[in-house]
């Protein structure tokens, strides 16, 4: 077998994605279909691309997946292969909760969101610091650090919901007061500003150059004046900034309160997946979260008509493989001949 | 008459964008012969060889190994067929020790050999032909030279009958390149075949019985050893008319130096595993001053461009540039005072591939031009800036917005010139600046200095080759094993530089 790289339009690439996830629906229906009523399966797969109910709901689960794969397509560009986003995400939605239910401050009400929302920010920017310190002063993998990092926030947020937040007999924190919560407008404006920025960032900036050179030859950009330390120190501050603010809005926005089976949601990790798959393209970036969480709607509507969670699961990796392997399909030509050895 | 061992028939080679690389060309090596391939960058030579030994299939044509028609799929198919290609830039294996490397190309040729049975014969061949090689070195960090010794030794541990060398005196002291012509004849004593390829009229002869001279993809003249003429074969490498021979550096008026621009004080610098690359470094460059640094690969030279230009700290001394001392300096802030930078490897190193034109000519602008220096980029402005440097060195490119890996070398190198020299510079560090290119791009840059100079900028060169040295410096300083052990002037000793480089 032999793979060949060659040069493919954006048109192609979105058109075989497209096909990708269609064929990806359709083994996802015949799959579900082993265990449900076909016609059951193919209805919920309709009623979530067409109601304005699921609809909503997955732009309100993008937000924390956009967040966190636009901050990582900025450093994944500048090569610092950071996975923290889902520890930043946790911390986020964790201190969003803490500042607004259990800390007794208050304040007016927009400045009370608005105060919980950089607080998350700052939290998850400083989280991901770390993992850029432990880099460029140890030496460390940002792949491992973050990834224990990923751990730590995890289990830390799930004692805390076990314990001193915890209330009544069932290991439920409080909820975020009606009043606190985001529309499904705030969340839309917020997903263009912040692919906006990003791709301004990018585009348009000195910093954003700056990436593009470290990330692409990391010796010129040492040679002719940039400092490596800066790049990577900037990079993973503006990605922990991010996932800790999509943390913030997915708290204030959908998730209202924490369980231990809630605290891991996974957001971080498919930002991760959504920055690769969209080649570090900010736009592709957006519009892949969007795809993606329609997938998770799609999982928790069949989950309602009675297909178990683990299969779920099963048939959304399918959809998303199928994706992938369409795409790939697309950037290579896979040909596969005799060898003679 | 001796006998044919390899024949390329009617070859055509056309790439995808259309180029026809290789015109319906016929060759025929004989068993035991030298055979010159002469020929400009992009006459196709490497295209050809590259045919013959499997690595590209051609559009048309066939290949006959002792009259007995055969088919390479791949380099392995050649290889086992006793046909061993030395690349240009010959790599290595990254992670591998020498000695793995050399053993796994002894499988991929289908021949297997204990570690101690390589060891003794590496050393024999190594000793034979003065080729020196430290079979347990780390591959990763070796240089051209170290590389292409290793490159040449291989062939003759497989016994490979046909041996092709391309280009493979780019980064060759004139000492080496004598041990390579003996070697060569040595090796052609014994029967064996050799395709020659270079762009060097007296290469070509100094050691081809037979030349064949390729211009634009098509064979313009085959010459036996006893026709040689070095006009002849100027007229069939750039067509009869050419302007080559009207082509030749201009030396300015004699220039005046009025002080140092660079001084290097007693410079101690670790390599890269800890043992002392330079041991006391005095140099000085004047404004207005050329000086060269001779000095066969893997000296310290390096180790020296990467402390000037300030991405190595040297553990004793000091740089005076500019009458400031810049010892811990960055080599941003080394920019800022007016250096210039060119490094050997032009793309990676110079130039960031898959950005366009544009975009590697500010990126490095941006930390002096005060246009430029906002947080936030102009691109109207960037553009128009990128435009003026180029207006200084040109190149020939589709579109600024081409990217720069799709350049040719000689673009790239003038791109990077012309980008440095926007700058405005007081001193340029080039290392290497013409290796690789084709032989009236290397006039330009070597010219481009020259004016340069004239124009009160100091140059420090360090190359390894020693022809170009001697053309454009006004001082040649000698490497060697980190230190700097002679000083040459005009009229330059060729051959006492070169025993020095040996010592």
């Amino acid at each position: 077998m032999e793979v060949l790289e060659k040069r493919a339009t954006r048109g192609e690439i979105i058109l075989k994605a497209l096909i990708g996830a269609l064929t990806g629906y359709i083994i996802a229906i015949i799959l579900a279909s082993i265990i449900l009523n076909p016609s059951d399966v193919l209805r919920s797969v309709l009623w979530v691309y067409t109601n304005t109910t699921p609809i909503t709901t997955a732009i309100l689960f993008s937000i924390p997946i956009a967040a966190s794969a636009l901050g990582l397509t900025l450093a994944y560009r500048a090569k610092f292969i950071t996975i923290g986003a889902e520890g930043q995400v946790i911390l986020g939605s964790a201190v969003t909760l803490w500042f607004i239910a259990y800390s007794g401050i208050n304040l007016q009400l927009p400045f009370s969101i608005l105060l919980a929302i950089i607080l998350a920010s700052i939290l998850g920017a400083l989280y991901s610091l770390i993992v850029a310190l432990l880099r460029i002063y140890a030496g460390a993998n940002e792949i491992l650090s973050s990834l224990m990092l990923n751990f730590i926030a995890m289990y830390t947020v799930n004692y805390l919901i076990a314990t001193s937040w915890r209330i009544g007999p069932f290991t439920i924190t409080k909820s975020i007061p009606e009043e606190y919560r985001l529309s499904v407008s705030f969340i839309i404006a917020t997903l263009i500003v912040l692919t906006l920025l990003t791709w301004f960032i990018l585009a348009r900036t000195r910093f954003g150059l700056s990436i593009e050179v470290y990330g692409r030859a990391p010796r010129a950009a040492e040679t002719y004046g940039y400092s490596p330390k800066t790049i990577i120190i900037g990079v993973s501050i503006i990605s922990g900034l991010m996932a800790g603010l999509g943390g913030a809005l997915a708290m204030l926005s959908f998730q209202h309160h924490l369980t231990p089976m809630s605290s891991p949601p996974g957001y971080g990790y498919m930002g991760v997946l959504v920055a690769w798959l969209s080649a570090n393209n900010p736009i592709i970036a957006m519009v892949a979260s969007i795809f993606f969480s329609t997938i998770v709607v799609l999982g928790r509507t069949l989950q309602a008509i009675g297909v178990p969670l683990s299969y779920v699961l099963a048939i959304q990796s399918m959809i998303v493989l199928s994706t992938l392997v369409a795409v790939a399909t697309a950037k290579y030509t896979i040909r596969f001949r005799w060898f003679k050895w | 008459m001796r006998t044919k061992i390899l024949e390329a028939v009617n070859i055509t080679v056309i790439y995808p964008n259309n180029v026809r690389a290789n015109d319906n060309i016929s060759i025929s090596v004989n068993e035991g012969e030298i055979l010159g391939l002469l020929g400009e960058n992009g006459a196709g030579k490497t295209t050809l060889v590259k045919v013959i030994s499997g690595i590209i299939k051609p559009t048309k044509g066939e290949i006959l190994l002792y009259g007995k028609k055969v088919e390479f799929n791949s380099y392995r198919d050649a290889l086992r067929s006793g046909i061993y290609y030395l690349s240009q830039n010959p790599q290595l294996i990254e992670g591998l020790t020498v000695l793995e490397d050399i053993g796994l190309t002894l499988t991929l040729a289908g021949k297997s050999m204990s570690r101690g049975s390589i060891e003794q014969y590496v050393a024999s061949i190594a000793s034979k032909y003065n080729l020196k090689v430290d079979l347990k070195a780390l591959s990763d960090n070796l240089s051209v030279g170290e590389r292409q010794r290793i490159e040449l030794i291989k062939p003759i541990l497989l016994d490979s009958k046909i041996i092709i060398l391309d280009e493979p005196t780019t980064h060759m002291s004139p000492l080496e390149i004598e041990s390579l012509y003996s070697m060569l004849r040595d090796l052609a004593g014994k029967g064996k075949s050799i395709i020659f390829i270079t762009h060097k009229i007296r290469e070509a002869t100094s050691v081809s019985d037979r030349i064949i001279v390729m211009r634009k993809g098509k064979i313009s003249g085959i010459i036996e050893r006893d026709k040689f003429d070095r006009e002849v074969l100027l007229n069939l490498m750039f067509g009869s008319n050419n302007t080559i021979n009207k082509l030749g550096l201009r030396y300015a008026k004699p220039r005046e130096y009025k002080s140092n621009i660079l001084e290097v004080r007693e410079l101690w610098v670790k390599g890269d595993y800890g043992d002392l690359a330079l041991r006391g470094i005095n140099l000085s460059v004047g404004t207005s001053e050329i000086v060269g640094v001779a000095g066969i690969a893997g000296n310290g030279q390096r180790e020296l461009f990467e402390t000037l230009v300030g991405l190595r700290k040297p553990i004793r001394g000091s740089i005076i540039f500019n009458n400031v001392d810049v010892t811990s300096y960055s080599p941003r802030d080394r920019i800022k005072l007016g250096l210039a930078i060119v490094p050997e490897d032009r793309l990676g190193w110079a130039l960031v591939p898959g950005l366009n034109i544009v975009s590697n000519i500010i990126f490095a602008l941006t930390n002096v031009d005060s246009t430029l220096k906002s947080y936030i980029i102009d691109w109207g402005m960037a553009w128009r800036i990128a435009k003026e440097a180029l207006e200084i060195v040109p190149i020939q490119a589709d579109s600024l917005n081409t990217s720069v890996e799709s350049l040719s070398g000689g673009n790239m190198q003038r791109l990077i010139l012309a980008r440095e020299l926007s700058r405005k510079p007081r001193l340029i560090i080039a290392m290497n600046p013409t290796s690789g290119l084709d032989y009236v791009t290397s006039i330009n840059v070597k010219q481009v200095l020259i004016d340069y100079a004239s124009r009160g900028v100091g140059i420090l060169l360090i190359s390894e080759d020693l022809d170009e040295l001697i053309e454009v410096s006004d001082r040649v300083l000698v490497m060697n094993r980190g230190a700097i052990v002679g000083e040459f002037m005009r009229p330059y000793s060729l051959e006492n530089i070169a025993k020095l480089m040996i010592s």
